[in-house]
């Protein structure tokens, strides 16, 4: 017997609104999975897709592959936005991104328990992808402020998740001048990444708010010193380029914007793993990484 | 043998590759590592090339361009950390 995962609201560009829509199907498909082994994936009505639900829906997708779970997708009547989702390799997403792509970049899979190399090779391939297609600019600043945040998480997942699923997802959207940009893992995540190198907190709410406000990092207790990628990119993307931040870790979804409140955004579901969020608007003139590369 | 140990990557995103780099470098006997080929490196990457190049007394030579401003800001400020 199949059974059908129809997730609603999929329309506007809310990123806040595709994540929890994306940690609702997470977990309808795992538990129709295990009901029966064959699950549809039903998108025919979706109108819109933003990384937020597209990147951990993808990590899911993979993980009952690898369970042996039968999962296939029913594309969206709309053939443009069914059009956008083949192009990108919605579901399975590339583990090697070509060296061109046309318009738009590719959903990009990190299976480490398929490829040991899998982050290296993305993290190679987009690194090159994002200057030739996005960033043609001289100036190092015209550079820095996409590639910064995207070295800074993709190493925290190489370095940190320990995880066996990941994917990666870069959007463009020339016309309302915003990238977003979303990384999702399903590695230990950040609480349990603390408590297994006993740093304290009261709750998953306050160790990610430690990691991204406070730059704490379990490379402190590692070799003694601090790892700030997390923070100074958050303050980077919403003090430096005007955006928004969603850190998803654990039993907590925490969300950042220019207004510098660091607030608690989906309260009931939760994703075993690690999902970061930015949406950045490319910078003025007067914008200078410098500024962002370590807090005072 | 050579001395120098030559990058060829044009660009370095992850820490783990920066530590490879260093280590293999002193297990060849290299006391000095060429970035000029290298374009990019991450915050962190230039972090773990000072870090690990300071362990294993490694030099790093042929920063130009963005690579050279990232190992400099970042070498900058681990020294008024430091003090």
């Amino acid at each position: 017997m199949t059974s059908r995962v129809v997730p609603r609201g999929l329309d506007g560009d809310d990123l806040i609104n595709h994540l929890r829509i994306g940690l609702d199907t997470k977990e309808e498909l795992r538990n129709e999975a295990k009901r029966n082994r064959s699950v549809v994936l039903d998108l025919s009505n979706a109108n819109w897709f933003a990384p937020t639900f597209l990147t951990p829906v993808s990590v899911v997708y993979n993980q009952l592959v690898d369970e042996g779970c039968d999962i296939s997708i029913d594309y969206p009547n709309d053939y443009q936005v069914k059009s956008y989702l083949n192009m990108i390799d919605f579901p399975e997403g590339t583990p090697d991104p070509p060296d061109h792509y046309k318009n738009t970049l590719p959903l990009c899979s990190m299976n480490t328990n398929r490829d040991a190399d899998a982050v290296d090779i993305v993290s190679e391939k987009m690194g090159k992808l994002i200057k030739n297609q996005f960033l043609s600019s001289t100036d190092v600043d015209q550079v820095m402020w996409l590639k910064y945040p995207f070295s800074e998480t993709i190493d925290n997942v190489d370095t940190h998740s320990k995880c066996d699923h990941g994917a990666l997802l870069i959007q463009n959207y020339p016309s309302k001048n915003f990238f977003d940009f979303c990384i999702a893992d399903d590695g230990i995540s950040i609480p349990g990444n603390f408590e297994q190198h006993d740093i304290g907190f009261p709750s998953d709410d306050e160790a990610n708010r430690m990691a991204m406000e406070d730059g704490y990092s379990t490379r402190q207790t590692d070799d003694g010193r601090r790892g700030f990628g997390l923070r100074t990119t958050v303050e980077m993307v919403c003090d430096g380029l005007k955006g928004e931040v969603l850190l998803s870790s654990r039993g907590s979804t925490l969300s950042r914007d220019k207004n510098n409140k660091i607030k608690r955004k989906i309260k009931k579901q939760s994703w075993d793993g690690t999902i970061f969020a930015a949406r950045l608007h490319p910078p003025s003139d007067d914008f200078s990484y410098m500024e962002y590369l370590m807090p005072d | 043998m050579s001395d120098i140990y030559k990058v060829e990557q044009e660009s370095i995103h992850l820490r783990r590759q920066a530590k490879k780099i260093v280590e293999q470098a002193a297990k060849e006997g290299c006391s000095t590592i060429d970035l000029s080929a290298v374009e990019f490196v991450s915050r962190s990457v230039a972090d773990e090339l000072i870090h690990r190049s300071e362990q294993h007394d490694v030099d790093l030579v042929g920063l130009e361009g963005d690579v050279d401003m990232m190992i400099e800001a970042v070498s900058g400020q681990l020294r008024q950390t430091a003090d």
